[in-house]
């Protein structure tokens, strides 16, 4: 084959194998809703297509047993067949057997010697046996048989290009960076602006580039009908699965590591989860299983769960299997809850023998599955309700290749730890510090709104220094595997987009690092492996304290909530995913511009307004010079708007979407403010100040 | 090896006094002193980390890997080879020139020789006044990732900070 011959088989396999994809979810979607003509139509297209690019070629293998496919599948658009599950079995095999073909051609650029008579024998005989029964099907939809022209709006890009095209911008983004900063400390005429514009458009190129390698998660989900249906059949039980934002995007590197993760979990759920129909009943459940994957995008990260509605994990058993295998000492058994038995089902070596995965929750590798979403920087975990279900619960970076990151410092370097690890800050000042620190079988913790955080000091574990002189606010709260911990640095800076490069190998065996980025001066920092901090400071097999979030009930999602005061001396609630940062700025730098208040922020105009009650009126806004207030930043581009408040509260759990309305907690009324319905158009903020 | 006796130019370079030389194809350049994040909780020999064009860099302390006395804590300049696909930055006490010799020059590095260094030398190039040790980068590598102390995970009850 020629070189430009080589390149078309290579579009048509990547094609055809999209378009398998797309016919197992369409066969799966036809036996839920037989009559449904725009599957049927996608499902034949599909088919058609493949045909007639391998009779181009001249695969007439290939040809032959698509052909009789595409036979079988006119019968049934024109309605003179009914669909039925044998002829949705029947075609799945014609797609497997394609697959097989191609794999073929891919390795050996030839078709391989054979020939599909018995399966094409199948097809004819279910053609047959179903016209018996099709007397009288309705006529599937006819007259929107014409394919509309697709507009030529898509190229096909390499992706190493657009991998290629990511570096660049990286690149780029650095070196806006150290400008920004040497525009800042200098004191050049005509510069700044300049420079704010290049830094204006590095953004949006940055913006733009990482949109490229978005992918919905739907490629992702397009097998998941197609496998629960073989593994409930092949388990005998019967499943209905449920897919919520199926339009969430991410990276396309994520796409294809959870790829393997996300199967492994489903055949688990089905297998170990969901209990036998018999037994639902018995149990008073209904009949069919309930498999609900669920992604969304909150606070930078993508969110995936996956809950079954099965028997649950069962925790004697694990705890029973844990210490068995001498994972958990009898001495750490001790001090251990629940979802910290759970959570035993992620250890490697837990769930190699064969008689665990009798268990009635998760079987064989989860360690594995953990593992390979902790290398693209995520976490996973689980939670479970004996009798209700299990739900896993995982987040993503959005990208892997820059993530927003806290800034750090020990002994005089500067670490970045991921923003996806990061809870929260807490202000204590380096005099109280000490006082607050308690200790717990010889672990220190910090009384945390009335629970015990346990800490962990980062020069202690960097160099061995025991003797850590603190600097005020160096409280950063982080979480792990569902364990939360509180940080202890020698000083807190701001939070920077960095780019991610990974460390030589060389470096890699015994880390606390997970890569490393290069700063605006110039000079490299690493990033900190949040797990591996928290594993190696001996935390999670430690009884200590869970983030709430946790121990919430399986099937409902918490969503966290931010309490602040307003400048009228409000108390309000908002959704945490909502707040894109928290500032600071003193009253003495805000100003007008175009006669509507606004400070500098990140190099360009924020405009700012007074948070309100949905009841209370437009107030201008009136802040003092030398009081610092604390600003909300909320959106993006040219919706973002800054809320000013008198001051932050609290952050708080609360189960079941946040809604607008007043609620009672902790003892006060507090109002819900929904803060897309508070931005302020220019026009009004002018009148309003 | 081959690699090392089919050349006859050396990127020489000198560290507590003496003279050493890298084969010049396995160097891609030479940097002067610059800024070193500290890499804890890695090999002894590993100074840290440097940023060179986009890239980021492991700088090694060769005095360190060579068993020589430790140098103070004055700047130093870096020649940068190529380990692998990567570059990996050494730090020496001051650059050479670039001498080019004979391939049969080349001698049996001298029994005086620290045996735990022999490993790491080639050979030698008699000159007029010294020696020039040929190094063997391959396995000064090895040697210098080599994880060997830093702080041990402390099992006893930690003290409150």
């Amino acid at each position: 084959m020629s070189e430009l011959d080589e390149n078309i088989v290579d579009e048509f396999l990547v094609d055809s194998h999209e378009a398998l994809d797309r016919l197992d979810h369409d066969l799966v979607g036809l036996e839920r809703d037989p009559a449904s003509a725009p599957l049927l139509k996608s499902a034949f297209r599909t088919l058609h297509t493949i045909k007639g690019t391998c009779s181009f070629f001249g695969f007439r293998r290939l040809e032959r047993l698509t052909h009789a496919g595409e036979h079988l599948l006119a019968k049934l658009r024109s309605g003179e067949l009914a669909f039925s599950e044998t002829i949705a079995s029947t075609l799945l095999a014609v797609g497997d057997r394609v697959r097989t073909l191609l794999a073929h051609i891919e390795s050996q650029r030839c078709e391989p010697q054979g020939e599909d008579a018995a399966l094409i024998a199948r097809l004819e005989q279910v053609a047959l046996a179903a016209a018996d029964s099709a007397a009288g099907a309705a006529e599937a939809s006819a007259g929107d048989d014409h394919d509309a022209p697709l507009a030529q709006q898509n190229v096909r890009v390499d992706v190493r290009v657009l991998d290629g095209l990511m570096n660049h911008v990286g690149e780029l983004v650095l070196a806006r960076n150290h400008l920004m900063q040497l525009v800042a400390a200098q004191d050049w005429p005509a510069v700044p602006a300049a420079a704010q514009r290049m830094d204006a458009v590095t953004s949006r190129l940055q913006e733009a580039t990482t949109r490229t390698r978005m992918q919905p998660i739907s490629t992702l989900w397009t097998r998941i009908p197609r496998l629960v249906r073989d593994v409930a059949s092949a388990c005998g039980k019967r499943v209905v699965l449920e897919m919520e934002g199926t339009d969430t995007e991410l990276d396309r590197t994520l796409v294809e590591a959870l790829k393997d993760p996300l199967t492994h979990l489903v055949r688990n759920a089905i297998d170990h989860g969901i209990e036998p129909p018999s037994d639902r009943i018995a149990a008073g459940k209904p009949a069919n299983g309930r498999l609900r994957l669920r992604a969304f995008h909150e606070a930078g990260q993508v969110h995936l769960e996956l809950s079954d509605d099965g028997g649950g994990l069962d925790v004697v058993r694990i705890r029973d299997k844990a210490i068995q295998r001498g994972l958990v000492t009898p001495e750490e058994a001790s001090r251990q809850t629940d979802v910290d038995w759970m959570n035993c089902i992620f250890l490697p070596g837990f769930s190699t023998a064969a008689n665990v995965t009798a268990i009635s929750g998760r079987g064989v590798g989860m360690d594995v599955v953990r593992s390979s979403i902790q290398r693209v920087g995520g976490t996973v975990e689980v939670n479970s309700e004996r009798g209700r279900g299990t739900t896993l619960h995982l987040r993503m970076p959005l990208t892997l290749a820059i993530i927003p990151a806290l800034i750090v410092e020990s002994v005089g370097e500067r670490y970045a730890i991921p923003q996806v690890n990061l809870v929260e800050l807490v202000r204590v000042s380096a005099a109280d510090l000490p006082a607050r620190i308690e200790s717990v079988q010889g672990a220190p913790v910090y009384r945390l709104r009335g629970r015990l955080l346990p800490l962990v000091s980062l020069t202690e574990e960097l160099h061995g220094e025991s003797s850590v002189p603190l600097a005020p606010r160096s409280l950063v709260v982080l979480r792990a595997e569902g364990r939360t911990f509180g940080l202890l640095t020698h000083g807190v800076h701001d939070t920077e987009e960095i780019v991610v490069k990974p460390l030589s190998e060389r470096l890699r065996t015994r880390t606390l690092f997970a890569g490393a980025t290069i700063r605006g001066d110039g000079r490299v920092a690493l990033i900190l492996d949040v797990s591996a901090l928290a594993s190696r400071a001996g935390l999670l097999s430690e009884d200590t304290h869970r983030d709430t979030t946790d121990t919430s009930a399986a099937q409902s999602p918490s969503h966290a909530s931010l309490l602040v005061t307003t400048l009228a001396g409000h108390r309000v609630a908002l959704a945490l995913a909502g707040v894109a940062r928290i500032e600071e700025f003193d009253g003495g730098t805000f100003e007008r511009v175009e006669d509507a208040p606004a400070v500098q922020y990140r190099g360009t105009v924020l405009s700012v307004v007074a948070l309100r009650t949905p009841s209370a009126a437009l107030v201008p806004l009136c802040v003092q010079p030398g009081r610092t207030y604390p600003v909300i930043v909320h959106g993006e581009g040219a919706t973002r708007t800054g809320f000013v408040v008198d001051r932050i509260d609290d952050v708080i759990e609360q189960q079941g979407p946040v809604s607008s309305g007043r609620a009672v907690l902790r003892g006060t009324v507090v109002e819900f403010v929904d803060l897309d319905n508070c931005v302020v158009p220019r026009g009004d903020a002018r009148a309003a100040a | 090896m081959n690699s090392v006796l089919d050349t006859s130019a050396w990127c020489t370079f000198r560290l507590a006094g003496r003279l050493y030389g890298v084969p010049v194809e396995q160097v891609q350049e030479v940097l002067r002193p610059t800024l070193i994040t500290r890499m804890p909780l890695a090999s002894p020999a590993v100074r840290g980390l440097l940023h060179l064009r986009g890239a980021i860099v492991t700088v090694i302390d060769l005095a360190l890997v060579l068993d020589l006395p430790a140098a103070d804590d004055t700047p130093r300049p870096h020649i940068v080879v190529r380990d692998g696909d990567r570059a990996v930055s050494l730090l020496v006490d001051a650059i050479g020139d670039v001498q080019r010799h004979a391939r049969g020059d080349i001698q049996p590095s001298p029994d005086t020789l620290p045996l735990a260094l022999r490993a790491l030398v080639i050979g030698a190039i008699p000159r007029e006044h010294e020696l020039l040790l040929v190094l063997h980068l391959e396995a000064l590598m090895q040697r210098a990732f080599e994880p060997q102390g830093g702080p041990e995970r402390r099992e006893d009850a930690r003290e409150c900070a």
